[in-house]
């Protein structure tokens, strides 16, 4: 049975969840909601066969809360450019998705995948009763909890940390880039393995001879032991992964090349690194990459367009590489943002916190287009738009449709999966 | 009763162990002569003598003259790494550790990144601000805060205007700098942010611009008839959900990663009782049972900058210190340039597998020295005769200079192990190897 067969049998309720009847009705899955009600396991695992270890994701965190109305731009909707008198871009400013849509044209390299029918474009993606605090819309996508409690782990390490993606020698989930470890990739054992530069994986095993009698003792010195859960259970546990995951991160990075230009901003770095990683074959199947700097509060327009130069530039060559690595088939990307931003601009020429935008997937195995209706500047919700689609319904699907694994197990109750994947079905 | 006295004897003792606890948590560490002193003195009078500069900050040494010097003359185009050395050298050579741990606190709580101000002397004025004022009242020191430069232009309050509020000051003022998520609502920080309107800059100065200020009156927080910026700062620093919220803080910086719910509103309390000056409150911290009880011993992860700061101190070793700031960004905590305005979440969250191979660098580049980081440790000096003795006697001597004497069982076996063959090799070279191997033990991250 195809994946996609099995998602439309997947209007399973979400009971007790955060998701509502409405979010099951929305997003062109309206005529899916008459099918009888389903148990709520068993068909799952029947209807999607195994679990795809072969297969990757790339997730683009664009932290700080990207500006979907200007990053996917309703320029024919004349309340758009009365809510951005500062900032509104024309026609001639963006790319065409539809006629009354447009993709900015920083975003070249991700136009051409949308052509390909190889990008999707989810509109309007949220959650219920939006958070504006950067800091709780971070931790709600990044657990897939609306009220996440402190120890909920990152939803994409309740993936990783199941067989057959834990087996022993895999890197299934690596952050690839600088800065603070984020929320989603800190699991029930710890976080998941970072790296931002490869001469930096080698253990410091200092001068002179007998290196390798150093290095043996720094892994002993590591070895587990100690109440289980205490801080120094904790350090030799994350001190001995590192060692072991950065020797295979060592390897892949030896065997795997890139040749394509990501410019010299940091996300491209980050892209850079796990193209080689993939390239080089690394068994993992998770990428985390962040880019900074969306939250443009003030004097927006030209920060904005050098964050999303710097991220068309470098996805396309992360694209590029991919490709040529033979690996496309394999992987896609999702790339989100914490919130949008507040329709109406600012005094300071920017934008202050919002609540619903769109978000991307790009793929071969993608199914390309608009997903969702486009954003209605007449419907706002204390100046915000709101969301349609729960951003868990794309979680779902990258879950059950990609992963080839149960979602609801993962994300705490069901979310109906978008259709997203299965290009061919 | 976590707040309460701990009372010498019948609460247990101040020996060494509870002497290098209190310089670890309330300092950077200490030498073992540093400890024996500590233990000589009492209790009261160590905790006095760490908490005394906080009352009358300013009070230094010539060693801060002298980094103030370095900070502020740095070059336009090397200012981030000659800022963040000033600040270090200070540390490693205070004689107030207290009032920079206190410093860094606040950097940590008041987060601002000179990647957005761009100004290096601005950023080196809000750090004076901290470290001279991170003592007193926490009412006046947001209100200080609020008028920083730095601030001002780091949330965006220079285009905060009455026809236009900009909500990035206020919605950080009671989410991150005084009451918390859940202790308001999106009115609110709206109508502080009008409340704030023309707290501008003029030629570099906080100013009060009248023109673009809001003076209608607002309702913020339940309370009608608000106008002025100060007005949201007293009410919301007298909310009880502040007190908490700050004690929580502390508790974490200074006591435990995971505070219970009765040691928060126990500091809480406390906090109110002195009327939220922290030095006082202090005062009572490092010296409750709460703080000296058992399971707070090495349960705690080290800040980067503690760790870094405290193997300084404690082997004396030179540094360039415009390299190192450079080096503790590696390990995820770059000064003056926190991931945001949340600031650095500490615990846990300072351990990835990127962060861990940083921290075994420096460890390595101290023990062997390293001339691109200037360091360079005379380890025959240090140790003397110990540093030719046994792996035992090695050992044992380089953890009571490098670690306080807590080793794991485990770590001191295998330390004495490798001391003793023939992998170690000799003289100088060896106390090297076994600083670099200890120093990389898991359990030296624990503070």
């Amino acid at each position: 049975m195809k994946a996609n067969q099995a998602l439309r049998r997947s209007t399973v309720p979400a009971v007790g969840s955060g998701a509502t009847r409405r979010e099951f009705l929305g997003g062109g899955l309206s005529a899916l909601a008459a099918l009888p009600l389903l148990p709520r396991f068993g068909w799952l695992d029947a209807a999607l066969g195994s679990r795809r270890t072969d297969r990757i994701v790339v997730l683009v965190d664009l932290a700080g809360g990207n500006d979907g109305l200007n990053t996917v731009v309703p320029h024919a909707d004349p309340l758009y450019a009365k809510a951005r008198p500062t900032l509104k871009l024309a026609a001639g400013d963006l790319l065409p998705l539809s006629p009354e849509l447009g993709l900015r044209r920083e975003l070249a390299p991700l136009h051409r995948r949308f052509e390909a029918g190889e990008l999707a474009i989810v509109q309007g993606v949220g959650y219920p009763r939006p958070d504006r605090s950067h800091f709780k819309s971070i931790d709600i996508w990044h657990t897939a909890q609306r009220e996440p409690d402190s120890a909920a782990p990152g939803w994409i390490t309740r993936l990783v940390e199941q067989e057959p993606f834990a087996a022993a020698g895999r890197t299934p989930l690596l952050m690839c880039g600088g800065g603070s470890v984020p929320r989603a990739i800190v699991g029930a054992h710890g976080p998941a393995p970072q790296v931002d530069r490869l001469e930096a994986l080698a253990p410091a095993a200092g001068p002179g001879e007998g290196a390798a009698a150093r290095v043996a003792a720094l892994e002993r010195l590591a070895e587990s032991g100690g109440t289980s859960g205490s801080p120094l259970d904790f350090l030799r546990t994350t001190t001995r992964a590192a060692q072991r995951q950065s020797a295979q991160v060592a390897r892949a990075a030896e065997r795997g090349s890139v040749r394509s230009d990501y410019g010299r901003a940091p996300i491209g770095g980050s892209l850079r690194l796990a193209a080689q990683l993939i390239a080089g074959g690394l068994e993992g199947n998770v990428f985390y990459v962040r880019q900074d700097g969306y939250d443009t509060h003030a004097f927006q327009a030209d920060a904005h367009a050098l964050l999303l130069t710097d991220l068309g530039r470098a996805l396309g060559a992360f694209w590029d590489d991919v490709v040529a690595a033979g690996a496309i088939e394999r992987v896609v990307v999702l790339c989100w943002s914490e919130f949008g931003r507040r329709v109406a601009e600012n005094g300071s020429k920017g934008t202050d916190h919002g609540a619903a935008a769109p978000l991307f997937v790009l793929g071969r195995d993608v199914r390309g287009g608009l997903h969702g209706d486009a954003p209605r500047l007449d419907a706002l919700v204390d100046g915000d738009l709101p969301h349609a689609i729960d951003f868990r319904r794309v979680y779902a699907a990258l879950l059950a449709q990609w992963f080839g694994v149960a979602p609801e197990p993962i994300l705490g109750a069901a979310y109906a999966p978008l259709p997203l994947f299965g290009r061919a079905g | 009763m976590n707040l309460a006295p701990y009372a010498v004897g019948r609460d247990g003792p101040f020996g060494p162990a509870e002497a290098a606890h209190l310089l670890r948590r309330a300092g950077f560490g200490a030498m073992p002569t540093e400890r024996a002193a500590a233990v000589q003195a009492g209790l009261d009078a160590t905790v006095e003598r760490l908490v005394a500069p906080l009352f009358a900050a300013g009070a230094e040494g010539d060693e801060a003259a002298r980094f103030a010097a370095l900070g502020a003359g740095a070059a336009p185009n090397d200012e981030l790494p000659a800022l963040q050395g000033a600040w270090l050298g200070r540390m490693v050579h205070s004689r107030a550790p207290l009032a920079e741990r206190l410093a860094l606190f606040w950097h940590g709580h008041f987060a601002t990144s000179i990647e957005k101000v761009r100004r290096g002397a601005a950023m080196w004025a809000q750090y004076e601000l901290f470290r001279a004022r991170g003592g007193g009242r926490f009412g006046e020191l947001v209100g200080a805060v609020a008028r920083d430069p730095a601030m001002v232009v780091w949330l965006d309050s220079e285009s905060n205007e009455k026809t236009h509020p900009n909500e990035n000051f206020s919605r950080e003022l009671f989410e991150l700098f005084t009451l918390g998520l859940s202790h308001y609502d999106e009115h609110d920080v709206k109508e502080a942010a009008r409340c704030f309107t023309g707290w501008h800059l003029k030629d570099g100065r906080f100013w009060r611009n009248e023109r673009a200020h809001d003076p209608a009156r607002k309702r913020v927080l339940g309370r009608d008839g608000l106008q002025d910026g100060d007005e949201v700062i007293a009410l919301a620093v007298e909310q009880p959900a502040c007190a908490e919220f700050l004690g929580a803080k502390l508790l974490r910086e200074f006591v435990t990663d995971a505070p219970s719910p009765e040691a928060v509103l126990e500091a809480a309390a406390a906090l109110r009782e002195e009327r939220l000056e922290l030095a006082p409150f202090l005062r009572r911290l490092l010296r409750s049972r709460l703080f000296f009880a058992a399971e707070q011993r090495r349960a705690r992860i080290a800040a980067p900058v503690e760790w870094a700061v405290g193997l300084l101190r404690r082997t004396g070793s030179r540094v360039k210190w415009s390299a190192l700031g450079r080096e503790l960004g590696e390990m995820g905590q770059a000064l003056f340039a926190p991931p945001n305005v949340k600031g650095w979440d500490g615990g846990r969250a300072w351990i990835s597998s990127r962060t861990l191979l940083a921290r075994g660098r420096f460890a390595a580049s101290l023990a062997y020295g390293d001339p691109a980081l200037g360091l360079a440790v005379d380890w025959d000096e240090r140790l003397g005769a110990a540093a030719a003795g046994d792996g035992a006697t090695l050992v044992a001597v380089l953890a009571e200079r490098l670690v306080d004497g807590d080793l794991a069982a485990s770590s001191r076996d295998e330390l004495t192990a490798f001391a003793d063959s023939a992998d170690a090799g000799r003289g100088a070279e060896r106390a090297a190897r076994i600083a670099h191997l200890m120093l990389s033990a898991p359990e030296a991250l624990l503070q």
